[in-house]
C-alpha cells in the first residue's frame, strides 16, 4: 500500500505537472515479459489515478495477426475439417477491464467504433463469404480464442481505491503471441472521453527459450544438423555409461 | 513445475515429459526400437502441436536409436549390406515425407493423416501383440515355428545380390520399395518406424531374426537423421529441448527396461505394452467421433 501512495503522488504530480488537465494517467511497473525456458504465464498489474470521477475502461490488444481458420464438421461420424478461410487483423489478444458492466455505460455507437467487448471486435478478410456466414466465423474464432486462454468472455474488474486511484491485474497464459501489446485506458462521462492513456507491453523470447528459437527459424537446416549432432553425442555417451556400468 | 518448449511455444510438465521419455526408454531396453510409436500420439494428446511432437520424435529417435544400434553393432548383429539398401531407401522416402508433410499441412489435412494413421497402426499392432500374448502362454515354441522362409515372386526380381549376414540371396528391389515406404511413414509420423520394418524383414523379406533388430536400427537411426534435419530445414517444427528431455527421460528408461526384461516373462511386457497401445488407439479413435472442443480451428501465420 505504501508502494501505492507514492506511486499516487508520483503520478497526480505528472498529472497536474507536465501533461496539464488530463484527468487519468496509468502505467506499469515492470511492461516486459520475458518467454524463458522457465515461463508459465504471468499476471501483470496495471494502475493509474484519475481526477474526476466517470466509468473506465481497459482494453488489452494484442499484436493483431493473419491467421488461417479451418472450420470442423460432421461427416457421417467423423469430426473432419471441411472449408478454411483466411481473417487478417485478428488480435492475438484481447481483455477489457470495467469499472463497471459495459451494458450500464449505455454507449453502444461509441463502444462498437472502438472495438470495446468481445460483440464489437472486428476482423478483416474472408470478405467474399456473405454476411451471416462470415458472423458465423467470426464467432467462431472468438469462441476458440476464448478455450485457448487468448480472450476473456468475462471482463475484468477495475479496482478503485479512495476514489482516485485505480488497479487492475492482466494475466497471460504460457501459449502468448510475442510482440507489442496495446494497453489503452479509456475515462467516460456523459458519453464522451475526458481522459485517456495508452501504455504497451513487450512480450519477447529471451534467454535460452529466444536461442533455441531464433536458431530454429533463421538457420533451420544448421539447426537440424546440430540438433542431430547432440542427440547421437547423447545416444553415444549414454552407451557408453551402460557399457562401463555393466562391464 | 511446467517448462516452456520455445518451438512448440506452450508449457509443459517437466515430469511429464521425462516419464514419457522413461517410457520410450523402457520400450528400447526391452525390445531395442524407438518407441516413437508411443511417444509422438501421448505428446500430440497431450496438447503439444502434432508438427512439433512428429518433428522433435524424430530428433528424439536418433539418440535413442543410436544407443540401441551400437550395442547390435558390436556384437556384430547388423546386415551392413542389407542396412545399406535399406538406408538408401529410407533417405529418399523420408525426405519426399518432409514434403509430403508440409503440403498437407498446408492444406489443413495432417492432424487428420495422422490420427488416422496412428488409429490404423496402433489398432494392427496393440491387437497383434495382445494376440501373440495369449498364443504365446500356451505355446512357447516360437522360434521352432521359425521355419527357412518362403520364396515369394518379389525375391527373384533383377539386381539379386547376396546378404551372407540376414542368409538371403534375393533382389534388391523389395527392401528398397519397403524402406522407402517406411521412410515415407517415418517422416509424417515421427516415428523410427522398426515396429513395422522389423515384422516386414522378418516375414517379407525371410531375413536371419539375429539381424533383424540391429539392420533395422541402423535403417531407423539413418531415417530419423534425415527426418529430423529436413523437418528441422523445411517446416521448423524441431524442438530441441523437448527432445532433449525425452532422450533424458531415456537413459533411466533403458536401464530399468533392460532390468525388467530379466525380470518379467515376455509375454506378460507383450501383454501390457498391447493393452497400451490399444486403449491409445481407442483414445484417437474416439476423438474423431466426439464433438471437438474447437470447432473452428485456428493457425497463425506468420
Amino acid at each position: 500500500m505504501k508502494l501505492f501512495i507514492i506511486i499516487f503522488l508520483y503520478l497526480s504530480f505528472f498529472c497536474n505537472s507536465c501533461y496539464g488537465k488530463q484527468n487519468l494517467i496509468a502505467g506499469f511497473l515492470d511492461n516486459n515479459i520475458n518467454i524463458d525456458v522457465g515461463f508459465t504465464g504471468k499476471k501483470l498489474s496495471y494502475f493509474g489515478a484519475i481526477d474526476i470521477q466517470g466509468d473506465l475502461v481497459i482494453i488489452v490488444t494484442g499484436p493483431r495477426k493473419k491467421i488461417k481458420v479451418f472450420k470442423k464438421e460432421k461427416k457421417i461420424w467423423f469430426w473432419l475439417n471441411s472449408s478454411s478461410r483466411i481473417f487478417v487483423d485478428v488480435p492475438s489478444y484481447y481483455f477489457v477491464a470495467t469499472s463497471r458492466p459495459l451494458n450500464q455505460m449505455k454507449n453502444d455507437s461509441f463502444l462498437k467504433i472502438n472495438q470495446i467487448g468481445l460483440e464489437n471486435l472486428r476482423f478483416e478478410g474472408a470478405e467474399e463469404i456473405e454476411e451471416i456466414e462470415r458472423a458465423k466465423w467470426r464467432n467462431g474464432i472468438i469462441d476458440s480464442m476464448k478455450k485457448m486462454g487468448n480472450y476473456f468472455s468475462k471482463n475484468g474488474n477495475i479496482d478503485i481505491i479512495d476514489e482516485h486511484l485505480f488497479k487492475t491485474e492482466i494475466s497471460f497464459s504460457s501459449d502468448i503471441a510475442e510482440g507489442v501489446y496495446i494497453v489503452d485506458s479509456l475515462l467516460l462521462k456523459n458519453d464522451s472521453v475526458i481522459g485517456s492513456n495508452r501504455s504497451f507491453i513487450n512480450v519477447s523470447k529471451s534467454g535460452l527459450g529466444e536461442k533455441v528459437y531464433l536458431f530454429a527459424t533463421e538457420k533451420g537446416l544448421l539447426y537440424g544438423i546440430f540438433a542431430v549432432i547432440a542427440a547421437m553425442l547423447f545416444g553415444f555417451s549414454v552407451n557408453e555409461a551402460i557399457r562401463k556400468i555393466n562391464a | 513445475m511446467e517448462i516452456y518448449l520455445p518451438i512448440a511455444e506452450t508449457s509443459q510438465n517437466l515430469f511429464f515429459l521425462l516419464t514419457i521419455g522413461f517410457l520410450a526408454g523402457i520400450l528400447s531396453g526391452m525390445f531395442g526400437v524407438g518407441g516413437g510409436f508411443l511417444t509422438t500420439p501421448i505428446l500430440i494428446v497431450s496438447g503439444i502441436p502434432p508438427a512439433v511432437a512428429v518433428g522433435s520424435e524424430a530428433n528424439h529417435i536418433v539418440g535413442s536409436s543410436l544407443t540401441g544400434f551400437l550395442n547390435y553393432f558390436r556384437r556384430k548383429y547388423v546386415d551392413i549390406r542389407m542396412g545399406s539398401i535399406m538406408i538408401f531407401g529410407g533417405g529418399i522416402g523420408s525426405v519426399l515425407g518432409v514434403y509430403l508433410f508440409k503440403y498437407l499441412s498446408l492444406i489443413g489435412r495432417l492432424e487428420e493423416v495422422i490420427a488416422v494413421a496412428y488409429i490404423f497402426f496402433l489398432g494392427i499392432l496393440g491387437i497383434y501383440m495382445l494376440y501373440e500374448s495369449l498364443k504365446t502362454k500356451k505355446n512357447k515354441a516360437l522360434g521352432n515355428l521359425m521355419k527357412l522362409h518362403d520364396h515369394g515372386w518379389f525375391h527373384g526380381l533383377p539386381f539379386r545380390i547376396k546378404f551372407r549376414r540376414s542368409k538371403l540371396y534375393i533382389s534388391i528391389i523389395p527392401p528398397f520399395v519397403i524402406s522407402f515406404f517406411i521412410g515415407i511413414l517415418a517422416s509424417i509420423l515421427g516415428v523410427g518406424g522398426g515396429f513395422i520394418l522389423v515384422p516386414a524383414m522378418i516375414y517379407v523379406l525371410g531375413m536371419s531374426t539375429q539381424v533383424v533388430i540391429g539392420t533395422s536400427l541402423m535403417q531407423v537411426l539413418f531415417v530419423s537423421i534425415v527426418s529430423t534435419i529436413m523437418h528441422a530445414h523445411v517446416n521448423q517444427t524441431v524442438d530441441v529441448i523437448l527432445s532433449g528431455l525425452l532422450l533424458f527421460g531415456g537413459v533411466f528408461g533403458v536401464q530399468a527396461g533392460a532390468f525388467l526384461v530379466q525380470k518379467i516373462s515376455g509375454e506378460v511386457i507383450r501383454m501390457l505394452l498391447g493393452i497400451l497401445i490399444f486403449s491409445l488407439c481407442v483414445f484417437l479413435f474416439s476423438k474423431l467421433l466426439v464433438n471437438p472442443n474447437l470447432v473452428y480451428v485456428l493457425e497463425f501465420l506468420r
